[in-house]
């Protein structure tokens, strides 16, 4: 049996990933950073991460079950260069007037990353709160489930691109249970050895002895 | 001649020499000025996150200042033309420039920082 905040943080994965169109990807964890152009235009990606818990000591007995308030962080990432006139000013047949106008309408890459993490955070909020999904196709029930706070960080330089991130946090309960399973038995090598009990069983002899309604010789007075 | 000026004439060959490579840039009036220059193609630089060294590809093109028809001001829209690859006839790329940096205008020189630029 896996914890709870397990199987939701899937579930938000498989959430986001059927909502997701051509429009972001989701990543799992990764080890390292995706490189800016990993996440450039369509490739805009959002990782969702189980950041803290808590388990209030009165929502629960030690028999269980635990009442778990946790909080997910989902981490929002695009990267955009400028975008403009490309052909007009590589042509040699371009006119100096025409080159300029193609310089002063380029749109900055700060601008269309704001943008488009605008319209990321737009995509996510709404596959997240979407009441028809208010469990998060889940059996059991989720409560409390509440995109809680947004925060956009400031655009940074990532060689020829600018790459800008937000973080959403959203915050959910639900029941966790302890299954009481014990440990499986792994021996020295590594592998693991079916579980034995040592029990000692007693026969006695006289199948009759103390059964009710059973003759009893009496001993002599 | 003075040291500054000793280093400038330097310049002809440290920036316009043998390993020079073209580049092109388009002024914000759309007027075209072909120079040579020194293109760095990829950065090091670091992580403001964890402090890690990393090699980002990063185009920063160092030109001479007296070899410019027009030296680039901070604010202005130019475009940079340069080789996609440290040779002088490979075809070229068009980058927008992100900004120029005066840090080198003492002693001649001038760096060109370029931003990836795609058709829209």
């Amino acid at each position: 049996m896996t914890m709870k905040f397990r199987e939701i943080k899937t579930a938000i994965e498989t959430v986001l990933s059927n909502a997701a169109g051509s429009n972001y990807r989701v990543v799992g964890y990764q080890t390292q950073a995706d490189s800016a152009i990993e996440n450039l235009d369509g490739l805009r990606s959002v990782q969702v991460f189980y950041d803290r818990g808590e388990m209030n000591k009165s929502g629960g007995s030690l028999p269980g079950p635990f009442k778990h308030d946790m909080m997910f962080r989902l981490e929002l990432v695009v990267a955009k260069d400028t975008k403009g006139d490309l052909a007009t000013l590589n042509s040699s047949d371009s006119t100096d007037s025409q080159r300029a106008t193609a310089l002063a309408t380029f749109q900055k890459a700060a601008k269309l990353a704001d943008d488009a993490l605008d319209e990321l955070i737009d995509l996510v909020f709404q596959a997240i709160q979407d009441a028809r999904r208010i469990d998060f196709d889940l059996a059991d029930p989720i409560a409390n489930r509440w995109v809680s706070d947004i925060q956009k960080n400031e655009p940074s330089e990532r060689g020829e691109l600018v790459i800008l991130t937000a973080s959403m946090i959203l915050t959910c309960s639900a029941n966790e249970a302890v299954s009481g399973e014990t440990a499986q038995n792994v021996d020295a090598g590594g592998t693991v050895q079916p579980t034995t009990i040592d029990v000692d069983l007693i026969v006695n002899d006289d199948t009759n002895e103390g059964k009710a309604g059973v003759e009893q010789e009496n001993p002599a007075p | 001649m003075g040291l500054r000026e000793v280093i400038e004439a330097d310049l002809g060959e440290t920036l316009e020499g043998d390993f020079a490579l073209p580049v092109v840039l388009i002024a914000p009036d759309g007027t075209v000025d072909s120079v040579t220059g020194q293109i760095l193609y990829d950065t090091l630089v670091e992580d403001p996150e964890d402090g890690s060294q990393q090699i980002v590809h990063k185009p920063v093109v160092t030109v001479r200042r007296t070899s410019l028809a027009r030296v680039p001001e901070a604010g202005e829209d130019w475009a940079v033309q340069i080789p996609t690859v440290p040779d002088a006839t490979a075809s070229t790329v068009t980058y927008k420039l992100e900004r120029p940096s005066e840090d080198g205008g003492s002693i001649g020189f001038i760096r060109l920082y370029l931003m990836k630029a795609a058709q829209s």
